[in-house]
């Protein structure tokens, strides 16, 4: 049972496939979402190219040996499926689905199909290569997407999280039929795969249409990489990007912090918690209502690799960046050195957590997404409910730890971004 | 209470809240553009006994948030609270309600921040398209500024104004409160009785949406430079969220702009590359109103394929209307919309949605069966006529964001176009 009250379920196939069943009877519905352990971070590594595991979950809507191009979309939105895309991002690619619940064998049918059928030839490629293009422009006239990527690129320099998700224009173009294939049989394999089933679904039944499904599919060898470790930074990086949609600059202050499944983790999040969740946190008070800032917000990254806690501002006019930059740091002493009431902070900030938490919990697909992520990032699915007990056990020393560690200029990137 | 809608779900762990007030843009006094905004927003910013950051604080460590806002005709506080702390939540509620600040410190902190969001969204091209396509279509009506009001709007207001606008729409008889969750009525009875009984009563407050006054077509471009995409959006009169035809029309646009299917991403995405991606709705420019809210598209081709998209998309919106829809089409899209209504009422803050939206526009809830048995009694004869009677493209209004020297000639060259015009975007 979680601990929203639903029940849950485990299998696994013989060929690997990783099956998770959350039964919610609540509604006639289910959410059905595929995860597989490929993103950026790996395509990199392998094929030394980027963008292609993106380009790729592209190519997965295009039609497979049994059903043209476009039919997924088609069969699946005229039975009534909602929320139907994919994402790709570091760790992982993920394509996920809602239907009535009486179109589960559907869903397996086509989902399983794309596993293993899918059509890549050159004109479909040079097609979704247009759209993926359209993708890359409409990113690049969001100042958020570009600073978000040229924050990465100067935080990392030998690990792969250097590397944008999307690719470069030049990559985009260049992919070819031949990488595609060799990408799908690689990656697409089913113990590469996890599937998340959560809705108004029998675990038996499910696990019987999944092995009818998924069952015959054989695993692949999956390659082992070395990956780089990004050298410890010992002093401050300062970034400076020029953007021609920004009006007033924005800033960007990052700092490492390890992977998801570190026990330094949860005390990281009460401290981000503390600093920019809700109106009642201190930088949403230090920055915007001291008049630095329109608006802030805050990211801890759940990775499978270290990555970064970062601090978001929107500058008002004639503000600089040393401004914000100083009265954070003043904040983070006035922590230090107790002039603030840091027991009491720390028990708003986990009431806030908690708070998003049960948001998370309150629906099928954003249940299965808090699951699928943290099966990525830790290979345990229920670790999204563990971080919640460690965390309701964070005290104020290990609040201070984590501060004194993790949050020193010399290790920081700092990106300020102007017109 | 008739003003208290509840939809109750004992398994949730929190408790969901909307309050919504007949306010917003048409309630402003001429002149004033921005106010309806400035008072929802510097409500929560402290009450007589609590500063702000005091309030915030303890809304916050009841695992609580608060959030306001306004649009054209309504003004909003949104919140959410962990169940067990609901009680609490509701007394602070009745403190920001009933005894708020309006403190000038505030008051001035509020205005640079929505002053900085008015600057920021100049950073935003989709913003500044559908701004700029609100203007034209509304123009020398109220509707024809910013919810937020302008730079210049925001410094004339004053504190005094604010207190009373909120005087006179922030009453009893003005409101209406919706909870989900795990919301007994006769539980918590108690907090909101006394607080219904300790609000000014007021009077209802009636805001007609005015009626588009563009005649024939017209264009604008907002210039900009080095643009990546150029957001375009096109649009149309539509009708109110109560008309009877409003279901079949849903049916059709279903077909023309609904989702990955459609029309419009099949041709300009799936088929061209044009753009990432196209779509069209009732309710993309405004929330659901009483009156006739605009139907609109949207896109974004890149430069180099705007003189194909944006002509092809008009033609494709023309020929939706002049020829319907078949009736495989209707027969696909009367599937997915009956299969996919449950997914529409699956929980309880979509039901109290539905049942507010009801209590506004008179849009009628209903249950699933019901609207399944509306949908396949519908013909694709009937959709096509009412689609034919209801929609045209004869008063149309198109906005662009690009550069105004290559977009120009190519919206000039579209069929019957009245007017463009090129303005630079303004805070």
């Amino acid at each position: 049972m979680l601990p929203n009250g639903w029940p849950y379920s485990f299998f696994q196939l013989e060929n690997g496939l990783k099956l998770h069943v959350v039964e919610n009877h609540k509604a006639p519905i289910f959410t059905f979402q595929a995860w597989f352990k490929i993103g950026s971070r790996d395509e990199k590594l392998d094929l030394q190219i980027t963008g292609l595991a993106h380009l790729f979950e592209h190519m997965m809507f295009r039609g497979t040996k049994r059903f043209g191009d476009g039919e997924l979309d088609r069969i699946l939105s005229q039975h009534g499926g909602q929320e139907m895309n994919a994402t790709t991002w570091f760790d992982r690619t993920n394509y996920f689905a809602s239907l009535p619940k009486e179109h589960l064998e559907l869903v397996l049918d086509l989902e399983s199909d794309r596993m293993r059928g899918l059509v890549i030839n050159h004109k479909l490629l040079e097609t979704e290569k247009g759209a993926v293009l359209s993708e890359f422009n409409m990113c690049q006239d969001d100042p958020d997407i570009v600073l978000n990527d040229k924050l990465y690129q100067a935080a990392y320099i030998k690990h792969p999280y250097h590397f944008s998700t999307i690719g470069t224009k030049k990559e985009i173009k260049s992919f070819s039929v031949d990488q595609a294939n060799y990408f799908y049989k690689k990656f697409y394999a089913p113990n590469n795969a996890s599937l998340f089933i959560v809705g108004d679904v029998k675990p038996e039944e499910v696990f019987t249409l999944t092995k009818k499904y998924y069952g015959s599919f054989k695993n692949q060898k999956l390659p082992s990489f070395l990956v780089p470790k990004e050298t410890k930074h010992t002093k401050e990086k300062r970034v400076f990007v020029k953007h021609h949609g920004l009006t007033d600059p924005k800033l960007k202050i990052a700092y490492h912090t390890p992977q998801t499944f570190h026990p330094d983790q949860a005390p990281l999040w009460v401290l981000l918690a503390i600093l920019t969740l809700g109106r009642g946190s201190l930088l949403q008070q230090g920055w915007v209502d001291g008049g630095l800032a329109s608006q802030i917000d805050g990211d801890l990254d759940q990775f499978q690799d270290p990555g970064l806690m970062t601090f978001n501002a929107d500058l008002l006019s004639k503000i600089k960046p040393e401004q914000l930059i100083e009265k954070l740091e003043d904040i983070l002493n006035q922590i230090q050195t107790e002039k603030i009431d840091l027991q009491d902070e720390i028990i708003r900030a986990k009431n806030q957590i908690l708070l998003d938490q049960y948001e998370e919990w309150e629906t099928n697909s954003s249940l299965a997404t808090l699951m699928g992520e943290f099966t990525m990032s830790t290979g345990d699915a229920l670790y999204g409910f563990k971080m919640i007990d460690q965390i309701s056990q964070v005290t104020s020393q290990d609040v201070l730890r984590v501060l004194k560690n993790y949050l020193i200029p010399d290790n920081r990137t700092i990106l300020v971004a102007t017109r | 209470m008739n003003n208290l809608i509840t939809e109750h779900d004992p398994s949730n762990q929190l408790v969901h809240l909307e309050l919504i007030v007949n306010s917003g843009r048409l309630a402003e006094p001429k002149g004033l553009p921005g106010l309806a905004y400035l008072t929802s927003r510097l409500l929560l910013r402290g009450t007589q006994k609590l500063a702000y950051r005091k309030l915030m604080h303890q809304v916050e460590k009841l695992g609580g948030s608060l959030g306001s806002a306004s649009d054209q005709d309504k003004a909003y506080v949104t919140g959410v609270v962990i169940k067990n702390n609901f009680k609490e939540f509701l007394k602070l509620l009745s403190e920001i309600l009933l005894t708020p600040a309006f403190d000038s410190h505030e008051f001035k902190i509020v205005k640079k921040l929505i002053g900085g969001e008015l600057k920021n969204a100049l950073s935003q091209p989709q913003t500044l398209a559908k701004r700029a396509l609100l203007e034209l279509m509304y123009q020398k009506t109220s509707l024809a500024s910013s919810i937020k009001g302008t730079l210049t709007s925001l410094g004339k207001i004053t504190l005094p104004q604010v207190k009373d606008f909120f005087n006179e729409f922030w009453c009893s008889q003005n409101m209406l409160f919706g909870f989900s969750g795990d919301v007994q009525e006769e539980k918590n009875q108690e907090p909101l009785r006394t607080l219904f009984k300790n609000l000014p009563q007021g009077q209802e407050s009636s805001l007609p949406l005015p009626t588009s006054p563009l005649r024939g077509r017209h264009a604008v471009i907002v210039h900009r430079q080095n643009m990546a995409t150029v957001p375009l959006y096109i649009a149309i009169p539509g009708v109110a969220d109560s008309d009877p035809d409003l279901i079949p029309l849903e049916v059709a646009n279903f077909v023309f702009g609904d989702d990955f299917t459609s029309r419009l991403s099949h041709i300009l995405r799936q088929k061209n590359g044009w753009t990432y991606g196209a779509y069209s709705r009732f309710t993309m420019l405004m929330s659901p109103k009483k009156g006739v809210a605009p139907f609109s598209l949207y896109t974004f081709p890149s430069p180099e394929h705007a003189a194909q998209a944006i002509p092809k998309a008009l033609e494709l919106l023309e020929e939706f209307i002049e020829k319907g829809i078949t009736p495989k089409e209707t027969q696909d899209a009367i599937s997915a919309l009956t299969a996919g209504y449950s997914f529409e009422v699956s929980t309880a803050s979509k039901r109290l949605g539905f049942k507010l939206r009801e209590k506004i526009t008179g849009r009628k809830f209903l249950e699933v069966e019901p609207y399944q048995q509306i949908l396949k009694n519908l013909k694709t004869d009937q959709i096509n006529q009412i689609i034919k009677n209801r929609l045209s493209t004869n008063n149309l209004a198109i906005s662009v964001v690009g550069d105004a020297k290559k977009l120009k000639p190519i919206l000039k060259k579209l069929p019957n176009m009245k007017s463009v015009e090129v303005v630079e975007a303004k805070a």
